[in-house]
């Protein structure tokens, strides 16, 4: 039972499990986690906050109960950190909870879910996890956070010590694409990574992970001409990934047919208030960015409890949110604005006042730079297989959880 | 464009909207300084602005009367002050609506009616009372947050009693109007509060906010000095293009309050449940209104209300996102 | 460049494809349910098992009756997939 795709151009990434019409809810099951990236958003790590198992029954009961506010006919059940493998005991219990209440509600959930982690993959052999893995596993994705080259991935994604963790998540991959062949990898550009961007993408392809998810930290970081260098690293890494005919096994989502056009439509970018995060004290919120933890200057933005249930009022500004509203005149009238993504909750962090609907801009000329190696990539690709590629069905990308 | 300045002179200033003044401070500062008012006025004499006073039930002494006279204003006051502010808007407390002999002898006034939930169905036999003595009447819902489906029954059955009164004074010469039922047939395009856009408010501490509720919530959300740079952080917000609810909205009669917004929705621009189900009730209440005022051969020159299939227009904003071009287009 | 899956012995209508995958999806689901509950002392446990066996039942009629119906092509020692995405059926012979 696959879903492969029948095309031989697989450097567009597949479209995720019910992308677009599940209901994702996160369960923060710690803010404690063995690395300290340098790049993460999560600045507050702490041991402190960990959810016990009645706060999450309580989640899953009110959201299994809530049938006319959780509308979506699927759910994926999404745990973080932290790291969560941390807290793979925990976890057992949440699923088997959840599917035990679902099947004796017989809830349409129970026909449509999924459990999903994203790890720093340094747990992944431990026997607790991988029996977590052997019992429930067709229903679970799991991606390890690999940045690339040990270079460029201890560069960032270090221990509090300081020292890098590459080998130790490196020694664990071959058993996680054995067991999840299919997996993709989520890496994150920093200004300071740029330099390494090619050979990390070619890196992890090369590790046998096929499908490489990346993007550039919405973070004001980038300095003068990270734009350029950015651009001649993509570039480079086409060159490469023609002439190899890499495009014929590997994606990455840097190259998308569908990026770089004037807007189509004004739908918001992200998914935040149809998602919904759960941290330990039983908050709701519209993503793990809107968490304390998470931001460096605005209060936490709650949309309710797993107590009182969700508050309509507050989820009310982010069902209703669309990308006119928030974006700046020059990125509405923009010929190349396509693909070129926000995150709600760093939106919301940097943002002049206290609002969702100031679409940061930090990225701009990084979108820009990708925009022309992306065009770059379809157009020498095409005449390589003399056709108009861009012409042709696109792949995957578009909104959803980040 | 700024067009008038609201002036709270006390603390203890009457409310005539969605928020809570509050009480005197034993031995505080309770009244604006006389400086501040004084910059208040020049202000307004310098950015041709109209003043709204608001006054507390009390007198406030020689020096702030003749600095009040010294500008074009309007006063709000208590109705119990009447007889200090002859010509003023007075405000009725729900909870203490004058009875036959307080209102005899007043005839064309501008009432403002502070409702509370738990008077709702009184609102008929309140306003009874008030229409005849009256050349308006603003009705206005002190305790907005947490209305539920028996209120907006209620409200929906207290406009519907009233009708039949609003009709009979609208034969008469100078008919008086009634904001939630006369207002939204008159009106063609949305009729909000515009706080920040339209109109500043100075605190009683002298400073400036958007109105006065966001004072009483937080002083510290001023904008600022009089006569200083004015920081509104995101002013578009409070625009009507840039909220995403109210821009495909009719309900033009709607006060599109950006406090309650603020405090119900967290955002500037997007109304609570409340806010928006209360307005369409009033909506739905004028339309039945303008029916029955074509019956009775009355209502020309009034444009149709559409019926709607929805209560609360944030279901059509969620159902379908502006096209980019329509955006344009405001 | 051939499709990795070769090509496709038949498909199915949208309708057909979603009974399939939720029927594969429940399979699924109670097989794993089922390592959750500790014995036949679990107040579930009957009711798991009948409904374990009621979809295996139903799961294989589908594909009994599509392939009668549609009359896929097929071979000795090999089964048949669906892709979920494009409703194609595909011949899966052993390796």
């Amino acid at each position: 039972m696959s879903s492969a795709k029948n095309d031989p151009v697989k450097i567009e990434t597949d479209r995720s499990w019910e992308a677009g019409r599940s209901k994702n809810v996160t369960f923060v099951v710690t803010e404690d986690c063995q690395l300290r990236c340098r790049y993460c958003y999560m600045v507050g790590k702490n041991k402190a906050g960990r959810l016990k198992f009645d706060v999450a029954r309580r989640a899953i009961d009110y959201l299994l109960g809530a049938r006319d506010l959780v509308t979506e006919p699927s759910v994926v059940w999404d745990f973080i950190g932290g790291e969560p493998f941390l807290e793979v005991e925990l976890i057992d219990r949440i699923c088997d909870y959840f599917k035990l209440r679902a099947y004796e509600l017989d809830h349409p959930w129970f026909d449509r879910y999924r459990f999903s982690f994203s790890t720093n993959g340094l747990l992944y052999n431990d026997a607790r996890v991988q029996r977590y893995i052997a019992k429930n596993s067709s229903h679970l994705s799991v991606q390890i956070t690999v940045d690339g080259t040990r270079a460029k991935h201890d560069l960032q994604r270090v221990y509090p010590d300081g020292r890098g963790s590459y080998d130790d998540v490196a020694r664990n991959i071959p058993r996680w694409l054995e067991q999840f062949p299919k997996s993709s990898t989520k890496v994150t550009v920093s200004s300071d990574d740029i330099p390494r961007i090619k050979e990390s993408v070619l890196h992890l392809w090369g590790l046998g992970i096929k499908e490489v998810n990346i993007n550039v930290v919405f973070e004001d970081v980038w300095k003068p001409g990270d734009d350029e260098r950015f651009e001649a690293q993509l570039v480079a890494l086409a060159d490469e990934t023609i002439d190899r005919r890499l495009y014929e096994t590997r994606s990455c989502s840097f190259f998308s047919k569908t990026i770089g056009l004037p807007y189509a439509d004004n739908n918001n970018w992200c998914g935040a208030g149809r998602m919904l995060a759960v941290d330990h004290r039983g908050n709701f919120y519209p993503c793990v960015r809107f968490l304390g933890f998470s931001l460096q200057k605005r209060p936490a933005l709650t949309v309710g409890n797993c107590f009182d249930g969700l508050d309509r009022n507050r989820l009310r500004p982010f069902l209703t949110l669309d990308m006119v509203t928030q974006s700046p005149e020059e990125c509405v009238d923009c010929d190349v604005a396509a693909g070129c993504a926000w995150c709600q909750g760093a939106n919301y962090d940097f943002a002049e006042t206290r609002t969702i609907f100031q679409r940061s801009v930090a990225i701009c000329r990084m979108h820009k730079a990708r925009v022309r190696a992306n065009n770059y990539f379809w157009n020498k690709l095409g005449r390589k297989l003399g056709r108009d590629l861009r012409a042709e069905p696109q792949g995957g990308e578009g909104a959803g959880p980040c | 464009m700024l067009k008038y300045l609201l002036v709270v002179l006390a603390r203890d200033a009457t409310s005539f909207c969605h928020y809570e003044a509050g009480g005197r401070r034993r031995g505080g500062a309770d009244l604006i300084p006389l400086d501040r008012l004084e910059a208040a006025v020049l202000f307004a004499l310098k950015n041709n602005l109209k003043v709204n006073f608001l006054y507390p039930g009390r007198r406030l002494g020689r020096a702030y009367d003749k600095l009040v006279e010294s500008v074009d204003h309007v006063k709000i006051a208590p109705f119990a002050a009447r007889s200090s502010h002859p010509g003023a808007i007075l405000v009725v407390e729900s909870s203490a609506v004058p009875g036959a002999a307080d209102l005899a002898g007043l005839r064309g006034e501008n009432f403002i009616l502070r409702l509370r939930r738990a008077d709702l169905p009184l609102l008929a036999a309140a306003l009874k009372r008030l229409l005849p003595r009256a050349k308006r009447v603003n009705v206005v819902l002190a305790d907005v947050a947490g209305c539920g489906e028996a209120e907006y029954a209620e409200y929906r059955r207290q406009l519907e009693k009233i009708m039949p009164e609003v009709l009979k004074l609208s034969a008469r010469p100078d008919p008086p109007e009634l904001n939630v039922l006369t207002d939204r047939p008159a009106l063609g395009r949305m009729n909000n509060c515009e706080a920040g856009l339209a109109h500043l408010t100075v605190g009683p501490n002298g400073r400036l906010y958007l109105c006065p509720a966001f004072f009483y919530a937080d002083p510290r959300q001023s904008l600022g000095e009089i006569g200083g740079e004015i920081a509104i952080g995101n002013r578009r917000l409070l625009e009507l293009k840039y909220a995403p609810i109210c821009r495909i909205c009719d309900a033009y009669q709607c006060r599109r309050c950006v406090f309650l917004n603020r405090a119900l929705t967290l955002e500037l621009n997007t109304p609570s449940a409340e806010q928006c189900r209360l307005a369409h009730v009033e909506r739905e209440a004028s339309r039945l209104y303008l029916g029955r005022l074509r019956e009775s051969g009355a209502g020309e020159g009034l444009a149709d209300i559409p019926e709607i299939a929805y209560q609360d227009p944030f279901d059509a904003a969620v159902e379908k996102k502006m096209s980019i071009a329509d955006f344009k287009k405001l | 460049m051939k499709n990795p899956k070769g090509r496709p012995v038949g498909k199915v209508t949208e309708a057909e494809r979603d009974e399939i995958k939720r029927l594969f999806e429940r399979k699924n689901g109670l097989a794993e349910l089922f390592k959750s509950v500790p014995g036949p002392e679990h107040p579930l446990y009957d009711r798991l098992v009948q409904d374990m066996g009621e979809t295996a039942t139903r799961f294989q009629k589908w594909w009994d009756e599509k392939s009668r119906q549609y009359k896929w092509k097929g071979e000795a020692g090999a089964h048949w997939e669906i892709d979920f995405e494009t409703c194609e059926i595909f011949l899966k012979k052993p390796r």
